[in-house]
């Protein structure tokens, strides 16, 4: 057994390595909020600066005392927690004996909007009077944002963590009961781990926020106090607002609070600009967004006791090399497979889930977190209701073309010449180019030179608006699928009824049952998996009908012909609403849950394991 | 049956059949009308000579010519990643024996229980984040695994005889030789009815390519030919001929492959 100290060492540096990638990660998100804060807040700072300070007796620039004198007395503001310093030029002003600013750096702060980040300090620029030459930075070394390496729970945590992997890995080779309890231990203290980085990381994004609403409301508040001409309008502190939004407020407490504002979580905080003057400072809380970083660190967090879980069954292996080595092939041979369905199948339920939860537009940067809004919305919008009852309507040419799909099927069965052609014939459409279908339907059904208005014209009917009269459009698209879907169905019939074995045909025969019978009591019921699948799968691409749609009809006239596919295409891409879009889709899922999962139990039943 | 019920049955379904028949049928003779008698009423299919200037009009309206360069590279791609991707997945599920293959197939299934329409918005996000919109990648990269192709060939798979591969084992090949000398050779039908299948899903597929094609040069046959549609709305003989054309590779091959396609549905199915 010199294998086992070999597969203990690798658990033992996988445990490791996996607890400290978690904290790694978890520190890094953390000081990136912290970064995010510091650059929202040396642009707030700069904006307040250029606002506050007199300007020098010639030129544009400041009057550098003053500038001076400003900075100081930011840094001794009750409540300011930041440190600040500001370079005029390169030269930094408060600490003169520190190093200078690189020409180059103003020259790259001139280029960029906004501030920029490095080596634990942001720089943003500080334009002249004019808004029109960078004079200068302002530089922000943000203090108390990010939580340290082992701040907050994550200290227990780990104690509990590495408890818990040295017990799994000292059960190793033991008892099998003893090594499953330790092993299940092991992995929930990985996803309690994993979840105390996330609160520290959750925690660093809500201060950011706060830390930034707060450090704004001073400032405002300052500003209103200094300037000379008295009481700064809306316009002047937009600038100091950067990315958020500035309303009319009243007073109420002065802490940052979390609100909901029109649906969309907000973090809110009141600033007073004088006794009777109060204004409300909104913006996008970034916690909201932290959700991502879970899904991160909960798999690098369950690194550790998945290795030791895998040592474990290593060990046990270890004996029958054969059944490692087919296990390692078996990996390899999945290996394709298994990553395409976890990165384009499984991930995008998990994102519909997470988009469908936000306001997320292309076009927007700001994806806040609305909860339940998008569904709420949905079920209160009459169009989609309109969609799901026109979608379930379509739905009904399954069992009508499923009746002469089987009809012909018992009758074409045979293998004359005949039948056969006429089987070639009426799976062509289903042969065929979709949209080459929808444009020949589409003339045919033309109300004034169409075919089919002709047709109907020799015996007196008509004419009739097929497409363009909201009582026919949806069963003209429902005669194109039957039309298509009728040789596909056949073709499924065909199998099954040469599965059923003649003898059973014709010994009823000789019973003397009649065609009529024979089909009811042996054909029908021997047919009816086969029936069954092609009324499942039927149903489940019914109702996603989507191409017929947006060729013939674009879901009109009115919303006659509108379907979930064509509502949900929309929803994402002409209105860009890809959290609503998300939720239809999920609604989508639970509405065919039933017909998928009927798919599924069929599918099982034909495979066989060994 | 009775002779003269079944001759009546007969009847019917060959009157089914020529209905099938009929559209395509005035699909080629709008092709080849003259542009404004195609309006004339009732409709006489062909008055005078035949136009067949309609074809290269339409096909070239609209770059055509790499329409169906893309359609052919997207389809094609696929067909190559799908076989290769399920035939491997497969011959695991299939012959060896591992830890949880059972309950890993059952999860491979279960991607069944999301309807395809369910996935388009998140993957198009998934896509766009990649960078990936408006190129072959993005065209491909989303369609190179079919969990019905993994299906139908494990179900195809345990068919073999194990005997062939205990011999190749007898003489120490490894599981990769086994599956390339021994089973992919035995297995040349199924894959080429999954060929055959994807192949065609491939092409008729509409959705997915409109909304990832963003670019005249990125856009398949099926996308083109509706963009056609909305370009020359009352212009039916252009729309018809550019439907023709475009319906020609898949009946061609729907004809020379018929029997792979009908195994191919037939295995869906019932099998």
């Amino acid at each position: 057994m010199t294998a086992l100290p070999r597969w203990r060492a690798g658990a033992l540096l996988a445990a490791a390595g996996s607890a400290l990638l978690t904290l790694a990660l978890a520190r890094w998100a953390a000081r990136r909020y912290e970064a995010a804060f510091a650059r929202r807040s040396a642009a707030t700072t700069a904006a307040y600066l250029a606002l506050v300070t007199p300007p020098a007796p010639v030129g544009a620039d400041y009057s550098l005392p003053q500038l001076f004198i400003q900075t100081r007395s930011l840094n001794a503001l009750p409540g300011w927690t930041p440190r600040v310093e500001v370079y005029h030029g390169t030269a930094p002003l408060l600490e003169a004996g520190a190093p200078p600013l690189t020409p180059g750096v103003l020259d790259r702060l001139r280029g960029q909007a906004g501030a920029s980040w490095r080596r634990g300090v942001a720089l943003a620029p500080l334009f002249d009077r004019d808004r029109w030459d960078v004079v200068g930075a302002v530089a922000i070394r943000p203090v108390g944002i990010a939580p340290g390496w082992l701040g907050g729970w994550t200290l227990p945590a780990l104690a509990l963590l590495a408890a818990a992997a040295l017990g799994a890995l000292r059960t190793l080779g033991g008892e099998w009961e003893a090594v499953r309890r330790a092993l299940m231990a092991y992995g929930a203290a990985g996803v309690l781990f994993g979840a105390a980085a996330y609160v520290n990381v959750q925690q660093a994004a809500r201060a950011s926020t706060d830390q930034w609403l707060a450090d704004a409301r001073l400032l405002m508040q300052e500003a209103s106090a200094r300037l000379p001409q008295g009481r700064p309008t809306l316009v002047d502190l937009a600038p100091l607002a950067g990315g958020a939004q500035v309303a009319p407020g009243d007073s109420a407490t002065t802490r940052p609070t979390r609100q909901q504002v029109g649906g969309v979580p907000s973090a809110v905080v009141e600033v007073r600009l004088s006794s009777r003057r109060w204004v409300e400072l909104r913006t996008a809380p970034a916690e909201a967004g932290a959700l991502p970083w879970l899904a991160l660190l909960l798999p690098l967090a369950l690194i550790g006791p998945l290795a030791a879980w895998g040592a474990v069954w290593a060990e046990r292996e270890a004996a029958r090399p054969q059944r490692l080595r087919e296990t390692a092939a078996a990996w390899g041979f999945l290996a394709p497979a298994t990553l395409h369905l976890a990165i384009f199948s499984f991930a995008p339920i998990l994102l519909a889930v997470y988009v469908s939860l936000h306001r997320w537009s292309l076009v927007e940067q700001e994806r806040p977190f609305v909860g339940l809004a998008n569904f709420d919305q949905l079920v209160r919008d009459p169009a989609v209701w309109i969609a799901l009852r026109n979608t379930a309507l379509y739905t009904l040419t399954v069992p009508v073309t499923m009746v002469l799909a089987l009809g012909a099927a018992l009758a074409l069965g045979r293998r004359t010449w005949t039948a056969r052609l006429a089987r070639t014939a009426v799976f062509l459409p289903y042969a065929s180019s979709v949209v080459a279908v929808a444009l020949v339907w589409q003339w045919m059904y033309h109300a004034d030179f169409g075919a089919i208005n002709w047709v109907l014209s020799l015996v007196g009917v008509g004419p009739v608006d097929w497409l363009g009269s909201p009582n026919t459009a949806l069963v003209a698209l429902m005669i194109v699928s039957l039309w298509v879907q009728a040789g596909y169905q056949m073709t499924v019939f065909l199998a099954g009824l040469q599965a059923i074995p003649r003898d059973y045909l014709d010994a009823a025969r000789v019973d003397g049952a009649g065609a009529w019978r024979r089909l009811r009591t042996i054909t029908l019921p021997l047919l009816k998996p086969v029936t069954l699948f092609v009324f499942v799968t039927g149903i489940i691409s019914a109702f996603q009908v989507f191409t017929y749609v947006y060729v013939l009809t674009g879901g009109g006239p009115g919303h006659a012909t509108d379907v979930v596919a064509y509502r949900l295409y929309q929803a994402a891409w002409a209105f860009l609403q890809f959290g609503s879009a998300s939720a239809l889709s999920l609604l989508l899922f639970v509405v065919l849950f039933g017909a998928t999962w009927g798919q599924l139990r069929l599918l099982e039943r034909r495979v066989q394991y060994d | 049956m009775t002779k003269a019920g079944e001759r009546f049955a007969l009847g019917l379904v060959l009157l089914a059949a020529l209905a099938t028949v009929l559209p395509f049928l005035y699909m080629l003779a709008t092709a080849l009308t003259g542009q404004w008698e195609a309006f004339r009423y009732p409709p006489a299919l062909i008055r005078g000579r035949a136009h067949f200037e309609n074809f290269p009009a339409a096909l070239t309206a609209l770059p055509f010519d790499r329409f169906f360069l893309n359609s052919a590279i997207v389809a094609t791609c696929v067909v190559v990643g799908q076989l290769f991707t399920s035939a491997m997945a497969a011959y695991a599920f299939a012959r060896l024996r591992f830890p949880g293959r059972d309950r890993l197939f059952l999860g491979f299934l279960s991607v069944l229980l999301v309807p395809a329409l369910v996935l388009l918005v998140p993957r198009f996000l998934i896509v766009n984040a990649l960078g990936w919109v408006d190129t072959y990648a993005g065209l491909i990269s989303t369609e190179l695994v079919s969990v019905w192709g993994i299906f139908l060939l494990r179900q195809f798979f345990r068919t073999i005889p194990r005997e062939l591969e205990d011999a190749a084992r007898l003489d120490g090949a490894g599981e990769w030789t086994i599956f390339r000398r021994v089973v992919l050779p035995l297995s040349k039908p199924a894959l080429a009815t999954l060929a055959v299948l994807s192949f065609v899903d491939q092409w008729k597929s509409f959705l997915w390519p409109l909304v990832i094609a963003r670019s005249t040069e990125m856009q398949v046959v099926e996308v083109g030919l509706a963009n056609l549609h909305g370009l020359y709305y009352a212009n039916w003989p252009y729309q018809m001929a550019a439907a023709v054309t475009a319906t020609v590779p898949l009946l061609l091959l729907y004809l020379v492959a018929q029997r792979y396609f009908i195994r191919g549905i037939q295995m869906t199915g019932v099998t």
